[in-house]
């Protein structure tokens, strides 16, 4: 067991050069990008010290792990006590922030909580792009998108702990970024947004796709690839925005064109459903021709298979969560659900064999089945009804509400 | 001569007018107190879980003996076709004598999910049929599909040809490779497992969004500033209420469904490829033997005009014949010109063919 941790411990020592060198590229590249892209030479955030602490923080708790698992090994000590409480299905609250205290911990905070755990390096990475410090997004007003990703990687961090609400609070997150970017972006930013989100992305990934050690490897690789694929959300998003901000100028420029003819002919439109009636005639076509080629299709089905498989992430997630829990997942659900359906469809095949076996009723026989009941009276309208159709017409006559037949 | 303040000023009364206009309009819909649609006499008459076949109280002594079987899409719900009674499409039909059935497919929910095409055409479709035949003692009826449930008429009409004595199509999409369509466009471009393991069943809302964004200020803003002009003409304002209550009154579409009817139709065209398959059983087109009307709209943008036009070139009947109206998806079943026209042409077509 001594080899083996021996083992791990050269793994991870030889990682964490990996990473440190990996960082260390990506502090001298971020420097000069931001230098570049921004035209000044301010320095960037020094998203480099939270990611240079996370990696020491999981030295740290890799090798208390390792202790605590050879003191349980060979001296027989006691499960730690956060592993049992994981396992105790009954306390869902506790084993909940028990599982985001797990995560952090396998992240790199330190035992005792703190900020300075991987998610914040993650989140300072996001920082140094997005930040309010960025003057390419702060000359455009945009703190609400860096507020939004703060929060979802605080939630991602689990210092909001608020329970079975959190995942839709992350998608509403998203919503609400979505929405902030439609609301401020302007076409040069989009350009840089997805420019420098891609670079973003293109770093990050390295990291997330770095291999987690640990418990809970499985769940820390399934929250970092839904983290990776919120970017790649995101991203498709501002590709989205990029083309339909070029439709949106088009439709924006005729618009006024018009209006200034208008104007110049002394014809101007005063009244405001006019105004509005005037922007939806000029405006609409070009958006439905934008609308109707390829490349917003293409945009459009890149933008949904992204949150898609996005969603399927999260449901993912949320489940690993529930887990240990006696909740009903999704898919436990889904298999029962279909299930009953399968059974549905092999008792109507039943019934539809019965009936094929059984010779086909003269019309009257059809009463066994009719809303009538099958007096002798609603016998004798079904004869009247098939004569009468022999003929041409049907005779209507007054009948009482009949009952439902079910299948 | 006007100048520029006057410009200005008259633009401020403009929208000072337009204010209290919605102010008054406001008032106005909160006095609208029950918004009604579908409202026609009817009566169940079979049911197998959410969903239902209903029959309509004929409204003429005499009716037609061929019962007609109203096929509505299972996207939004059939009281398009009975919004109010001076808009009612199946109302005009039963005025001219004919003696309605309409499916309700009811509300899908998560014990949809797993519903498929089979579980809709030979399932309830078939069983509504059947029913229909053994309460009036006929081998056939009349059907008659709209949109979705066109395609799903017309592939019911292969499959059993002989249940079928008329098939009527309206506003029905049949070639979905065209480009005059934006949803036949986008489709293309989405990955529908994706969506459908996303989703499970897709929300309604997912529908209409795609819908509005055909006509993108039109449907989502326009109508709405139209709206105020009317808002103080409590009849139109409740005529306006119904049709949103319509619009919005959008039921899921079940998984499985939406799996195969995107993949199979909008991104495959298989139906009129003649691959389709349905219970392991290919759909013909050919198999369409029965006189066939073929209904569509010429300004439709949901299921444009090439779409439906080519049902009549893949049929195998003789009998065919294509009515078209100058009027939208919509339009063909609300607009005053068709209020007119379409029952009795529907009517008097059927009525040759009793």
């Amino acid at each position: 067991m001594q080899e083996y941790f021996k083992q791990q411990a050269d793994l991870m020592k030889m990682w964490q050069g990996n990473q440190e060198e990996l960082t260390r590229q990506y502090a001298g590249w971020a420097e000069k990008w931001t230098a570049e892209a921004f035209g000044n030479k301010q320095k960037g955030p020094d998203f480099s010290e939270g990611w240079m602490k996370t990696q020491q923080a999981i030295m740290e708790h890799f090798r208390e792990l390792g202790d605590r698992m050879n003191g349980l090994v060979h001296n027989g000590g006691n499960f730690p006590n956060e592993y049992l409480k994981f396992m105790n299905f009954r306390l869902f609250e506790e084993n909940y922030k028990n599982f985001l205290a797990n995560m952090k911990t396998a992240w790199g905070a330190p035992p005792n909580g703190g900020d300075t755990g991987a998610w914040q390096g993650v989140n300072n990475l996001y920082e140094s792009f997005m930040g309010h410090g960025n003057p390419l997004l702060s000359a455009f007003g945009f703190p609400k998108v860096t507020d939004v990703i703060s929060q979802t990687i605080g939630m991602l961090q689990g210092s909001w702990g608020q329970g079975g609400e959190t995942f839709f609070a992350v998608l509403k997150n998203y919503q609400d970024l979505v929405g902030s970017l439609s609301e401020q972006t302007t076409s040069l930013l989009i350009d840089r947004l997805v420019e420098n989100l891609g670079a973003c992305k293109e770093q990050l990934e390295k990291y997330l796709a770095a291999p987690p050690l640990g418990l809970n490897r499985e769940m820390i690789q399934d929250v970092a690839k839904g983290l990776d694929l919120s970017l790649d959300y995101v991203l498709a998003y501002g590709k989205l925005a990029k083309v339909a901000d070029a439709a949106s100028r088009k439709a924006s420029t005729i618009f006024q064109t018009r209006l200034s003819e208008m104007a110049a002919n002394k014809e101007p439109v005063a009244k405001f459903t006019e105004l509005f009636a005037l922007w939806t005639k000029e405006s609409e076509p070009v958006f439905i021709e934008f609308l109707r080629s390829d490349e917003f299709a293409k945009s459009q089905g890149d933008f949904m298979d992204a949150g898609h498989r996005l969603n399927i992430q999260w449901t993912r997630l949320a489940e690993k969560v529930l887990e240990p829990t006696p909740i009903a997942l999704k898919r436990d659900l889904d298999l029962a659900i279909a299930e009953i359906h399968r059974l549905k469809r092999d008792m109507r095949s039943l019934r539809q064999e019965v009936k094929e076996k059984r010779p086909r009723m003269p019309a009257a026989t059809g009463l066994q089945m009719s809303p009538d009941g099958g007096d002798g009276k609603a016998q004798a309208e079904v004869k009247a009804t098939a004569a009468i159709a022999k003929k041409g017409v049907r005779k209507v006559e007054p009948k009482p509400r009949s009952k439902v037949l079910t299948s | 001569m006007n100048t520029c303040a006057n410009y200005f000023l008259e633009a401020m009364e403009d929208a000072n007018q337009f204010a209290a206009k919605l102010q008054k309009g406001i008032d106005n819909i909160c006095k609208i107190e029950d918004i009604k649609i579908g409202q026609t006499e009817k009566e169940l008459v079979f049911q197998d879980g959410k969903r239902k076949l209903y029959h309509y109280q004929p409204r003429t002594e005499e009716v037609c003996p061929i019962p007609i079987l109203i096929v509505y899409a299972l996207v939004n719900r059939y009281t398009m076709l009975d919004l109010q009674p001076d808009r009612s499409i199946i109302r005009n039909l039963l005025d001219r004598g004919m003696d309605l059935y309409v499916i309700d497919w009811g509300y899908a929910d998560r014990m949809d999910r797993f519903m498929t095409m089979e579980d809709y055409i030979d399932g309830f479709l078939n069983d509504s049929v059947d029913v229909i035949c053994e309460r009036q003692g006929l081998d056939a009826i009349n059907l008659l599909g709209v949109c979705q449930g066109g395609t799903f008429s017309s592939i019911y009409s292969a499959l059993y040809p002989e249940k079928v004595k008329n098939l009527v199509a309206m506003v029905t999409p049949i070639d979905f490779a065209t480009k005059e369509g934006l949803l036949n466009v986008w489709a293309t471009q989405i990955d529908v497992d994706l969506m459908v393991d996303a989703y499970g069943n897709i929300p309604g809302d997912v529908m209409n969004c795609a819908y509005q964004m055909i006509q993108p200020i039109t449907l989502s803003l326009q109508k709405y500033i139209n709206m105020v002009e009317i808002m103080d003409d409590s009849n139109k304002m409740a005529d306006f209420m119904r049709m949103e209550t319509w619009i919005f009154d959008s039921p899921a579409q079940s998984g499985e469904t939406v799996r195969k009817f995107l993949k199979d139709l909008y991104q495959d065209n298989k139906l009129i490829k003649g691959d389709f398959e349905l219970g392991g059983r290919r759909v013909d087109l050919k198999n369409i033997t029965m006189p066939v009307l073929n209904i569509y709209a010429q300004f439709d943008t949901l299921v444009p005009p090439s779409s439906c036009k080519a049902l009549l070139t893949h049929v195998g009947a003789d009998d065919v014949e294509e009515v078209t109206y100058p009027v939208g998806h919509i339009g063909m079943f609300v607009s005053g010109k068709t209020q007119k026209t379409l029952a009795p042409k529907i009517a008097a077509w059927l009525g040759d063919r009793a």
